[in-house]
C-alpha cells in the first residue's frame, strides 16, 4: 500500500479511535474509581446553593482497607485560564482560595478526619460570573476537589518535577507508604456560574441490554466467558435511552456556518468484571441530533462467576450527567 | 657609453619591461658616477680603460596586478619605473619609485622588486654594488570565462555546439563592432575563452538533437575566472523500446552567483527520484540539511528549528497556505508542473519577509513550445494529467495540468469497518494551468491559476476514553487557489522591472462535535521589483511586497494553551470561546537590496526591509548583510567562504492579534540569523558545503503573555553532493541542531517542541541501463520531542484522567532509522514514453516510535509504531 494512503489511514483512524488497545481499557473497573459527579444545577446562579454527588466504583479484589470518599470544603473560583492546577498555583492573587486553604491543612494526620465524608456535597454559588471575550454572556467556572482513597489521605509537598499539575495530596497505607493508582483517586468537579443560562441533566430512562430493558433492580445476568480474547466472546448489545429533552439547545451558541448547535450527549460505560467493547459512544450530535448506531457491546469475559456491577454515564458537553448501576451477574 | 642594460621580462600577471644602468657603489666608481659612465673627464688624464659588466637579471617573479587598480576601473596600460640598489652579490637592498602611478601600481611595483635576483655587477671582473632602473609594466588582466554545455537531461557534455560570446559596449566605448568569442564546446563540453572583462551577450547553437537556448548575458569582471553552465534540452526524436534516454526539456540558463548565504537548489531528475518521496518535488525538501523530519504523520516544515508557521511557502513569489494536501500525504504543485525548489533556510534576500524560519520558492514551469505534450500518470492514491504546448502560431504557450485522489473507493469502505459513518470520503484535488509569451526580447508576460481543495468528513460514534465528548461529527475542508500575472519588462541590459500580482482565495473549515473552526479570506498581493546595474560593480535591487486580505472568520473552539503549560483538562472540557469577525490583514513592505561585487571572488550583498502590519500597527524594520568571498577559482575547484548577519521580523498570527483568542498590544517576533560556511567544489560533480548557524529569538508572541518569549536555535549542516551526471545522483546531508525556548526571561530555557539533534540523510540513485534506475535513501534521525505523562486527577466533569503532563516536550522517542529503495523502468517507444516505479518505503520494516501511548489513567505507556514497510506503484506516460 501506498505511503499516503497508510498516512490518511493512520490519521483518520487516530480520529476514530484511540491506539492503545494492548492496555486494558478505561471501561473494566480493577480498583477505586471515580466515574463521574453530577451537579443538581449545572449552571448555577450566583448565591444559589448546588449539590454535588459522585459516582464511587470501588472494583479492588482486596478491600480490607476502607474506601473514604471525602470533599475539600472550599471552592476554586475563575482560576488563570480556567485551568484546575492554576488553583495550586503559587501567586494567591490569582486563586480562588484552594492553594491558602490547602497550606492552612494540618500536615501529617489523616484528612478524613478534618474534611466532610461521603458521595454528596453542598456548597454555595460563589459570585464568579465576570464578562469574558468570546462569550456570549458573562459567565464563572468553580472548581470543587474530592478524594477517594482506600487509606490515609495526606497533604504533601508538591514534588516539583510534576511542574504545576503536581498533586499535593497522597493516599497512604497504614505504614505511611504511598498507594498506587489502584488505591485512590483525587479529582474535581466542574460548576459554571451564570446569571440567566440554564442547563438541565440529561436524564436516562432505561437501559437496553441485549434488546431487552433492563430492571435495575434484577440487573444483567450473563454466561462468563472464558476465552483468551473478549472479542472471541459472544457480544451482548448495550443501549441506553434518554428521556424526551434531554438533549437541549445550547443557548443561543451556533457554529461557524451559523447552524444552532445542540448539546453533545454521550454515554460512557464501565463494568467491574469483564469488558465492553468501546468506552464511550455518541448519542447526540450537536448538529445531527440523535444518531443511529450508538449501541456498544459487551463481552463477559470472565474466568470465574462473579457478582460485579455494571454502570453507565450520560454526559452533556455542558457539565450535566446521569448515570445507572446495575447490578451484574456473571454465571 | 651609459652601462645600461634593456631587458624585456613578462611575468604571468603582467609583462615587465626592466632598464637597467649601471652606478658605481665603491669610491672609485662613486665618483664616477658623477658623470655618465663612459664620458671622459677634461681636466684628468685618462685613466685606464675600465671594464664594467651590468648586473644580469637572474629572476624576476613578476608584479601582481593591484587590486585597487581593478576597483579603479583603470583600463589602460600603466609603466612604474623603479630605481633598485644592488650590493655586491646582486641583491637589491633598497629600492624606491621613480614614475608613481598610484592605483596601488607603486606599491605592487615595490613589492615585486623585493623578489628580484641579480647577477652582480664586476668592475674588472671583481663584483661591486650597482644602482640600476627596472620598469614594470602593468596591463590590464584578462579574464577567462568557460562555457560548459550540457544535457539537460542527465548533465552529460553536449560536444560541439558553437559558443558566440559577443561584447556588449557601452554608449561610452568605441563604435567599432568588436569580433565575437566563437568556437564549439570541447569533449568536456567546455568552450573556455581569455577575453577582456566586460558584458557579453552569450549565444549557444545546439548541436542536432538540442533546442538552442535563449541568449544570455555575463558579466565578466576584471581578472575573474567565471565558469557558465548551459543545459540544453533535447528535441524529441524517436527511441528504441527499451532505451535508457528519457525525453524531457529544461530551459537553458546560466548559473547567476549566489546572493544568499545558503540557497539549496534540487534539480529535476533529483527532484522526482529521491527514493522515499513518492517521486514528489516538494516533499524532498524534507531531505535537505536543516530540514527536521515532520513528527509523526504531520506535514510539516520545519527549518533549523523553527516553528512551522515560521516557514513560508512561495509560488514564484505568491504566498501560499499550504504546503502539503492532508498533512504531508503529497504537495498542492505536482513535480511535472515544477520547473526549480529553491530553498532558503535562513539570511534569506530581503525580497522575502513576514517570516524568521526559512523561505520555499516553488517555480512553476514554463509550457514547452515545439509541439503538443501530454502526460498521465496513476498510482495508488491519485491520478493526474498534463497538456503542454503552443496555442497554435500566436507566440502563446499553455500548460494545464490536474489530479485527483480516489483514496475515497477503498478507504471509505475501510472508515466503515471502524464504526464510522463516512459522509464525505477523504479526497484531494490540485490544479494548476500556466499562460505565457514572449513579446521580444523585452517584453514577457506569463498569466499562472493554481490552485488545491482537501475534503473529508465523518461521523464518529465511539469516542475514546480520554476525549468522550469528542465525537459526532468530523469535517476537515482546506482549498485554495490563485490567480497570478508576472510581467517582466527589460528596460536594457542595465535594468530591468518585474511585477506579480495575484488574487484567489483560501477556505478553511474544521468542525469536530460543536466545534468548529471556518476562515474565508481573498488574499490580493502585489510584489514588484526594479533591478539596476550602477555599475559593473554595482547592482541595486528596490522593491515592494504588499499583502491585503479581506476576510471572514468564525470560531468556536476553546482558548490557546501556553506553550509550555499544560492544558486545563481534556480539550473537550474546555469552555469553547466564539469569534464572529470580517476584518483584513494589511501589510505591505518595502525593500532595497545592493549587490556589490567589490574584488575579485567577492559578493556582498546588504539589504534592508520595511514591513508594516495593520494589525500590530507597526513598522517592523529588517536590515540584512551577506558576504561571499571565492578563495580559489575555476570549474571544479571552486571554494567559497560565506557568512550573513540580518534581522528576521514575523507578524503574529491572526488568531494572536484578534480579540478574543489573542491579545492587543503585542508586536512582531524577532529572530537574528547568523551564518557561517564554507563551500568547496571538487570536481564539476561533486561538491561539499559546512555551515554553521546560530538564530536569537526574542519578543516572541506568547498566549495571555504577549511578546515575552525568547530562545535560540544553533547548529551545523554538512552536505557533501554529486550533482546529477549519466548515470548517478546522490548527496549525503548531516545536521547537527538544538532548539529552546522560554516563556519569559524568568523561565528556564527548554527544549523546543521541534527539536531534533541529529539528522543523517543519505540518498543516490543509479541508472542501470536500459531504463532501469535504482536508488536508495537512508536517515536516521533523532526522534521527536513528546510529553511524558504520569497519573493525576480525575476530571469528573467529563469523566476523564487529566494526568501530569510535564515536563512538557520533556522527552526524546528513540532514534527513527528508515531505508527507502525506489526501482524505476522507462520504455521508450516510437511517439511516447512509458515509465514505472516501484517506491520501497520503509524497506526493513523498522518498527519506529511515534508516540508514545498511555492507557486511560497514564499509569501504563508503549511506543505507538510508525509506518510498516509501503510499496508504492506508479506507472506513467508521456506523449
Amino acid at each position: 500500500m501506498n505511503t499516503k494512503a497508510f498516512v490518511l489511514l493512520g490519521a483518520v483512524a487516530a480520529l476514530v479511535a484511540c491506539s492503545g488497545t494492548e492496555f486494558d481499557p478505561q471501561n473494566m473497573v480493577q480498583g477505586v474509581r471515580i466515574l463521574s459527579a453530577r451537579a443538581d444545577k449545572p449552571y448555577a446562579k450566583p448565591g444559589e446553593s448546588v449539590t454535588l454527588d459522585l459516582l464511587v466504583a470501588d472494583g479492588r479484589k482486596d478491600k480490607t482497607r476502607p474506601l473514604k470518599t471525602m470533599w475539600f470544603p472550599f471552592v476554586c473560583a475563575n482560576p488563570r485560564a480556567d485551568a484546575y492546577f492554576n488553583c495550586f498555583a503559587p501567586q494567591p492573587g490569582q486563586l480562588g482560595g484552594t492553594s491558602s486553604a490547602l497550606s492552612a491543612l494540618p500536615r501529617g494526620i489523616d484528612l478524613a478526619s478534618l474534611l466532610p465524608n461521603g458521595t454528596s456535597y453542598t456548597f454555595t454559588m460563589p459570585d464568579a460570573v465576570r464578562p469574558k471575550a468570546g462569550s456570549q454572556e458573562p459567565s464563572g467556572t468553580v472548581f470543587v476537589f474530592n478524594a477517594a482513597c482506600a487509606g490515609r489521605l495526606l497533604v504533601k509537598e508538591v514534588d516539583p518535577n510534576q511542574g504545576p499539575q503536581g498533586v499535593p495530596l497522597q493516599c497512604v497505607d497504614e505504614a505511611g507508604d504511598p498507594l498506587g493508582p489502584d488505591d485512590y483517586v483525587i479529582g474535581f468537579t466542574r460548576v459554571f456560574a451564570y446569571t440567566t443560562r440554564q442547563n438541565a441533566n440529561p436524564a436516562i430512562d432505561y437501559m437496553l441490554f441485549d434488546g431487552a430493558r433492563v430492571d435495575l433492580a434484577a440487573g444483567v445476568s450473563v454466561a462468563a466467558c472464558k476465552e483468551s480474547k473478549a472479542e472471541d466472546c459472544p457480544e451482548h448489545k448495550v443501549d441506553v435511552v434518554l428521556k424526551p429533552g434531554s438533549q437541549e439547545l445550547n443557548g443561543s451558541e451556533k457554529a461557524a456556518d451559523g447552524t444552532p448547535l445542540k448539546e453533545v450527549v454521550w454515554a460512557t460505560y464501565y463494568a467491574s468484571a469483564g469488558r465492553f467493547d468501546s468506552d464511550a459512544r455518541l448519542l447526540f450530535d450537536a448538529r445531527e441530533g440523535e444518531v443511529s448506531g450508538r449501541d456498544n457491546k459487551y463481552f463477559a469475559k470472565s474466568e470465574a462467576a462473579a457478582t460485579a456491577t455494571m454502570w453507565v454515564v450520560v454526559k452533556d458537553n455542558r457539565g450535566g450527567a446521569d448515570w445507572l448501576t446495575i447490578p451484574l451477574n456473571v454465571r | 657609453m651609459h652601462a645600461a642594460v634593456l631587458m624585456n621580462h613578462l611575468s604571468s600577471r603582467a609583462a615587465v619591461w626592466t632598464l637597467m644602468s649601471l652606478a658605481s657603489a665603491l669610491p672609485r666608481v662613486a665618483s664616477a658616477a658623477e658623470t655618465p659612465l663612459g664620458a671622459k673627464p677634461q681636466d684628468q688624464a685618462a685613466p685606464p680603460l675600465v671594464k664594467l659588466v651590468a648586473p644580469k637579471l637572474l629572476e624576476d617573479p613578476g608584479a601582481e596586478y593591484p587590486r585597487q587598480a581593478v576597483l579603479d576601473g583603470i583600463k589602460d596600460t600603466v609603466t612604474v619605473v623603479v630605481s633598485l640598489e644592488l650590493d655586491a652579490t646582486g641583491k637589491v637592498v633598497r629600492s624606491s619609485v621613480v614614475t608613481p602611478q598610484g592605483h596601488g601600481f607603486d606599491e605592487a611595483a615595490l613589492k615585486a622588486a623585493e623578489g628580484i635576483r641579480f647577477e652582480a655587477a664586476t668592475r674588472d671582473g671583481v663584483a661591486i654594488a650597482a644602482k640600476v632602473k627596472h620598469r614594470y609594466e602593468f596591463k590590464v588582466p584578462a579574464s577567462v570565462l568557460t562555457v560548459r554545455v550540457l544535457s539537460a537531461e542527465n548533465d552529460k557534455p553536449v560536444v560541439g555546439a558553437v559558443v558566440r560570446l559577443t561584447r556588449v559596449l557601452s554608449p561610452t566605448e568605441a563604435v567599432a563592432p568588436e569580433a565575437p568569442f566563437t568556437g564549439p564546446s570541447n569533449s568536456d563540453g567546455a568552450y573556455p575563452s581569455e577575453m577582456p572583462s566586460g558584458r557579453y551577450t552569450l549565444q549557444v547553437t545546439a548541436p542536432e538533437g538540442f533546442v538552442d537556448p535563449e541568449p544570455s548575458t555575463i558579466e565578466l569582471s576584471v581578472g575573474e575566472s567565471q565558469a557558465v553552465l548551459v543545459r540544453l534540452g533535447l528535441k524529441v526524436t524517436p527511441k528504441v523500446v527499451g532505451s535508457d534516454e528519457a525525453v524531457l526539456t529544461v530551459r537553458a540558463r546560466s548559473k547567476r552567483p549566489a546572493r544568499e548565504v545558503t540557497k539549496r537548489t534540487l534539480e529535476q531528475r533529483e527532484l522526482s527520484r529521491i527514493p522515499g518521496t513518492g517521486g514528489d518535488a516538494l516533499r524532498a525538501i524534507t531531505y535537505l540539511p536543516g530540514v527536521a523530519r515532520p513528527p509523526g504523520l504531520a506535514g510539516l516544515l520545519i527549518v533549523r528549528g523553527s516553528a512551522p508557521q515560521d516557514t513560508t511557502v512561495y509560488v514564484d513569489g505568491t504566498p501560499i497556505p499550504i504546503i502539503y494536501h492532508f498533512g504531508g500525504l503529497s504537495s498542492v504543485i505536482p513535480t511535472e508542473m515544477v520547473e526549480r525548489l529553491d530553498f532558503y533556510p535562513g539570511n534569506f534576500s530581503s525580497q522575502y519577509g513576514r517570516a524568521m524560519g526559512g523561505i520555499v520558492d516553488v517555480g512553476l514551469r514554463e509550457p514547452k513550445s515545439d509541439r503538443l505534450h501530454l502526460m498521465g500518470q496513476i498510482d495508488l492514491i491519485d491520478a493526474r494529467a498534463m497538456a503542454e504546448g503552443p496555442v497554435g502560431k500566436s507566440g502563446w504557450r499553455f500548460a494545464v495540468a490536474g489530479r485527483r485522489s480516489w483514496v475515497d473507493a477503498w478507504l471509505g469502505p475501510v472508515l466503515e469497518a471502524t464504526g464510522s459513518s463516512v459522509t464525505a470520503a477523504p479526497v484531494y484535488y490540485d490544479g494548476q494551468a500556466v499562460l505565457e509569451k514572449n513579446w521580444s526580447e523585452k517584453h514577457d508576460l506569463r498569466i499562472a491559476f493554481f490552485g488545491s481543495s482537501d475534503n473529508l468528513k465523518l461521523l464518529l460514534r465511539s469516542g475514546s476514553g480520554s476525549e468522550p465528548a469528542l465525537t459526532g461529527g468530523v469535517g476537515i475542508s482546506t482549498s485554495f487557489w490563485r490567480v497570478q500575472a508576472r510581467y517582466k519588462y527589460k528596460f536594457s541590459d542595465a535594468t530591468e522591472f518585474k511585477t506579480t500580482a495575484a488574487y484567489g482565495n483560501d477556505s478553511i473549515q474544521f468542525s469536530l462535535g460543536d466545534l468548529s473552526f471556518r476562515l474565508n479570506s481573498h488574499p490580493v498581493s502585489l510584489r514588484s521589483e526594479l533591478t539596476h546595474k550602477l555599475s559593473r560593480r554595482v547592482a541595486m535591487n528596490v522593491g515592494m511586497d504588499w499583502l491585503y486580505t479581506p476576510y471572514d472568520i468564525s470560531i468556536r473552539l476553546p482558548p490557546i494553551p501556553t506553550p509550555g503549560e499544560p492544558p486545563s483538562g481534556p480539550f473537550s472540557a474546555r469552555q469553547p470561546l466564539t469569534l464572529n469577525e470580517g476584518a483584513q490583514l494589511y501589510r505591505p513592505a518595502l525593500y532595497t537590496e545592493f549587490e556589490l561585487t567589490p574584488w575579485k571572488g567577492g559578493r556582498v550583498v546588504t539589504g534592508a526591509r520595511l514591513d508594516y502590519s495593520k494589525e500590530t500597527k507597526n513598522w517592523d524594520p529588517a536590515p540584512r548583510f551577506v558576504a561571499r568571498q571565492d578563495l580559489s577559482y575555476g570549474t571544479g575547484k571552486r571554494t567559497t567562504v560565506k557568512g550573513g548577519i540580518g534581522l528576521f521580523r514575523q507578524t503574529p498570527q491572526p488568531q494572536d492579534t484578534n480579540s478574543v483568542f489573542g491579545q492587543s498590544g503585542i508586536t512582531s517576533n524577532r529572530a537574528v540569523h547568523y551564518t557561517l560556511g564554507l563551500e568547496r567544489e571538487f570536481t564539476p560533480q561533486i561538491e561539499a558545503s559546512v555551515e554553521g548557524f546560530y538564530r536569537d529569538l526574542d519578543n516572541l508572541v506568547v498566549p495571555a503573555l504577549g511578546n515575552q518569549g525568547s530562545g535560540y536555535s544553533m547548529g551545523i549542516e554538512t552536505l557533501v553532493r554529486y550533482k546529477p551526471d549519466d548515470h548517478f545522483f546522490g548527496f549525503l546531508a548531516y545536521t547537527l541542531s538544538r532548539s529552546e525556548r522560554r516563556n519569559t526571561d524568568t523561565d528556564m530555557l527548554r527544549l523546543f517542541q521541534y527539536d531534533q539533534t541529529h539528522i543523517l540523510t543519505a540518498t543516490g540513485s543509479y541508472r542501470l541501463g536500459k531504463g532501469w534506475e535504482l536508488g536508495a535513501s537512508a536517515r536516521l534521525v533523532s526522534g521527536s520531542m513528546t510529553t511524558p505523562r504520569q497519573y493525576g486527577f480525575f476530571d469528573q466533569s467529563v469523566g476523564t484522567y487529566s494526568p501530569i503532563a510535564f515536563p512538557p516536550f520533556g522527552e526524546r522517542l528513540p532514534m527513527f532509522k528508515k531505508l527507502d529503495i525506489r526501482v524505476d523502468k522507462a520504455w521508450v517507444y516510437k511517439s511516447w514514453t512509458l515509465k514505472a516505479y516501484l517506491d520501497l518505503q520503509n524497506a526493513t520494516n523498522q518498527n519506529n516510535p511515534e508516540s508514545v501511548s498511555y492507557n486511560y489513567n497514564s499509569t501504563q505507556r508503549q511506543y505507538g509504531a510508525g509506518l510498516p514497510i509501503i510499496p508504492s506503484l506508479g506507472v506513467r506516460g508521456e506523449l
